[in-house]
């Protein structure tokens, strides 16, 4: 079931009203019913795979917990990683590996082919399954003990705000609050309400009219210009950001209706000054889920500079292939990765450089600069993750640089709507950034903007949303 | 904030929303019907004014490929270009229900594209283009249900049906030039192809059709059967060497023959290989739609 379909915007009212009268002790197991059948309204199916990642992380928890010899441990932690990660390589990358075999013999002129599986890429098994590995590794680490109560533990990893698209919780954030009774609390409703609302301004308005134009240009860049390939890629940026952002904040939102709290996923992240902030502000539950569970481990940055570098760019290239078995992720994460070790060298020269020195920039210019030339370098990296292959990457790259021409405006209301709509949240995250995270239209100290605002917001999108249900990007991941 | 206080400011809320959403949909319906140019408006004139006699059905390969002045010279007969960007036959379907309420033209020239049959989310999205009609065409919930179980739900906003409209319809209360702009529905395409022609190779199973589609497509034999009107059904030139039939214009074919429905084929006609004539590999440009609506009319003049 999809956020943005009609279909969830029953059944949510439905399911927070049943859980709110309810008995505290069934309220768990009457939401663990409405996850499955949340998740399974796509490919019942696949309703199994969840439980069975569940019923192995949940019993590798236990023993692990049980076992006390450390090789034990080890064994059964290793057991669950590879029955996870294999299911994971079964369904997400089998396919990409063969087929690039396959495309490897055709260049060598080799007569062999590797089959392909019949097989439909599961929605969320990389979100729930790394939730459900970082509970197990939490567990081996002695950070969090083993859940006894299997209802729970299956809550834990199907919780349906959170299930598909993150954002990928830390089971000792997420497991207390499903033991804890909750009491319904008006004003964490209308905080609930408030992020729901935003998300799917975001999503329905702004992300799914941008990619209207994205789409149009992306799938036959050939045809289009420099001027048009630009302006495509800047949308992308706004498109993903709004498809994924509104995502988090109505599954943050819904939860919060319910009495849960989920981590921040998105803190404004095109005002990062560099690409190691653009990453402590996009997708958090990630990045942060990569830096315990593989940078730090690797070493981190308690190592020699140039084995930092690596494990940063280790880190990255392992988040690019989490994103798609497609090389065009590898390559995204691999810039990322660069980006941000070029990122580490300059700001070291730069100190040095200008240490002490009396023509600074002024810090609001220098702060300005730095936004800027972040947002260009994501771009470039955006660049890699929307197009459909990396020799499309370079054709895009190619064709900004030599091909001039007039704008495409063929669907010219999605080119009008998308200039108007970045402006306004771009002009609201700039002044949210300057008020500590408050927004400034929905959080207003006046009832009367506040209010106008709801209205407002709601009116847009059923005037100018795209209400068609269409998919959320991350949902393939 | 007290639980009690909480829903009845909710309550208060959503009666200010009923209320707001009520005066803004008739204020956009008002401004709707009151368009005088520009596609909506031209949806408007095919539904509910327009009474030609020859009216051509089809996608944006319609609407900007056949010139009903030349079909007009050529054959005697009035004629209305219906054709819409995007639309497939479930739409075609639909608007022939709401024209056979008010009159009966006594042609129909139904073009067809190669994926004509095939299953297609965006030909169920862009139904929502018959939203604004449904209200006074309740004929038109038949094919709008088949987008979703909850379109009537959905039509309890007043503003819903004219979701993403009102760009256009702003413009169409204005007396401005848009390339839109049609008397007859038909517009026109201008500029060339400059790449070289593509060989399509079209995929020969039937896996994809969509039965709603075939299911239109046999009503609208049917209807046009049982009110006497002439059906010519073209699959009008493209700038691409098709290697092979598609599993649709097949289907098609062969539906043709068993009714007794003449079938233009323009695929691969050497006529139609010209750059110079076409605005990109599936639209002819102004130039060309003319060679061709000339060409069309003085086949349906031998028929």
């Amino acid at each position: 079931m999809l956020f943005n379909s009609f279909a969830f915007l029953l059944f949510f009212p439905f399911v927070c009203l049943i859980y709110w009268l309810l008995s505290p002790k069934y309220r768990n197991v009457f939401l663990l019913l409405s996850s499955y059948y949340f998740y399974m309204n796509w490919q019942p199916v696949y309703g199994l795979l969840i439980l069975f990642s569940t019923l192995v992380t949940y019993l590798c928890g236990r023993g692990i917990q049980q076992h006390t010899p450390p090789h034990k441990k080890k064994i059964i932690l290793l057991s669950s990683l590879l029955i996870n990660l294999g299911i994971l390589f079964v369904f997400k990358y089998a396919n990409f590996i063969s087929s690039s075999f396959n495309d490897l013999f055709t260049t060598l002129h080799i007569k062999m082919e590797v089959p392909l599986l019949d097989i439909l890429l599961p929605v969320g098994i990389s979100f729930y399954t790394f939730q459900a590995i970082g509970y197990t590794i939490d567990v081996y680490r002695g950070d969090i003990p083993a859940e006894k109560n299997f209802i729970t533990y299956a809550l834990f990893v199907s919780f349906f705000p959170q299930l598909v698209a993150g954002p990928i919780e830390r089971a000792k954030n997420l497991l207390p609050q499903f033991h804890r009774p909750h009491i319904f609390d008006a004003v964490k409703a209308v905080e609930g309400f408030r992020l729901i609302l935003w998300g799917y301004f975001m999503k329905v308005v702004i992300s799914d009219r941008l990619a209207v134009y994205v789409d149009s240009v992306y799938n036959n860049i050939s045809h289009h210009t420099s001027i048009t390939l630009v302006l495509a890629t800047v949308f992308f940026a706004f498109q993903i950001y709004c498809d994924f952002g509104g995502y988090s904040n109505i599954a943050i939102g819904c939860a919060k209706v319910m009495g849960f709290d989920l981590m921040t996923n998105f803190r404004r992240p095109y005002l990062a000054t560099s690409v190691a902030d653009f990453w402590r502000r996009w997708h958090i539950s990630l990045s942060t889920w990569f830096k315990d569970y593989v940078y730090i481990p690797l070493g981190g940055n308690r190592c020699r500079k140039s084995r930092n570098y690596l494990n940063l760019f280790i880190t990255f290239v392992v988040s690019g292939v989490w994103h798609g078995a497609n090389w065009t992720f590898v390559v995204w994460g691999a810039l990322n990765g660069f980006f941000q070790i070029i990122g580490k060298i300059t700001g070291n020269i730069y100190e040095k450089l200008f240490a002490g020195k009396r023509f600074r920039l002024s810090p609001k210019i220098s702060h300005g600069w730095n936004v800027i030339t972040t947002f260009i370098l994501i771009l470039v990296t955006w660049v890699f993750f929307r197009a459909n292959s990396v020799a499309d990457a370079f054709c895009v790259f190619d064709r900004i640089m030599f091909s001039h021409g007039r704008l495409f405006t063929n669907n010219i209301d999605s080119l009008i709507y998308g200039i108007f709509f970045i402006l306004f949240l771009v002009t609201i995250e700039i002044l949210q950034e300057k008020h500590e995270g408050r927004n400034l239209l929905l959080e207003n100290k006046r009832a009367v903007v506040r209010y106008v605002s709801y209205l407002g917001l709601i009116l847009l999108i059923i005037m100018l949303g795209v209400l068609d249900s269409s998919q959320f990007i991350y949902f393939q991941f | 904030m007290r639980v009690k206080n909480f829903f009845v400011k909710m309550l208060l809320f959503i009666l200010v929303l009923v209320l707001l959403d009520w005066a803004l949909g008739s204020g956009l319906r008002f401004f709707y019907f009151r368009q005088s140019q520009g596609k909506l408006y031209n949806l408007t004139c095919v539904l509910e004014k327009q009474t030609a006699e020859i009216l051509i059905l089809g996608s944006s390969r319609a609407m900007h490929q056949y010139n009903p002045e030349i079909m007009t010279d050529s054959l005697g007969l009035s004629c209305y270009n219906a054709g819409n960007d995007g639309q497939s036959i479930l739409y075609h379907n639909a608007l022939l229900d709401v024209i056979l309420d008010r009159f009966t033209p006594s042609m129909i020239v139904l073009d067809v594209n190669p994926d004509e049959l095939v299953r297609k989310a965006s030909s169920y999205d862009l139904l929502t283009a018959l939203n604004p009609y449904v209200k006074d065409h309740p004929v038109l919930w038949n094919t709008l249900q088949l987008r979703s179980p909850f379109e009537k739900a959905k039509h309890l906003s007043k503003i819903y049906p004219f979701n993403s409209l009102l760009a256009r319809i702003a413009v169409g209360n204005m007396h401005v030039t848009t390339k839109d702009v049609s008397a007859n529905g038909f517009t026109p395409q201008y500029g060339q192809w400059e790449q070289p022609i593509q060989t399509i190779d079209y995929p020969t199973d039937s896996v994809n059709f969509d039965k709603n589609k075939i299911e239109a497509m046999n009503q609208l034999i049917q209807k046009c059967k049982e009110k006497n009107i002439i059906l010519y059904m073209v699959l009008s030139p493209m700038y691409e060497q098709q290697l092979n039939h598609s599993s649709s214009i097949r289907y098609i074919t062969r539906l043709c023959e068993a009714n007794n429905i003449s079938f233009f084929s323009y695929q691969n006609d050497k006529r139609f290989k010209a750059n110079e004539l076409f605005r990109d590999p599936s639209h002819l440009n102004a130039i060309g739609a003319d060679i061709f609506t000339s060409d069309i009319a003085s086949l349906l003049l031998k028929q």
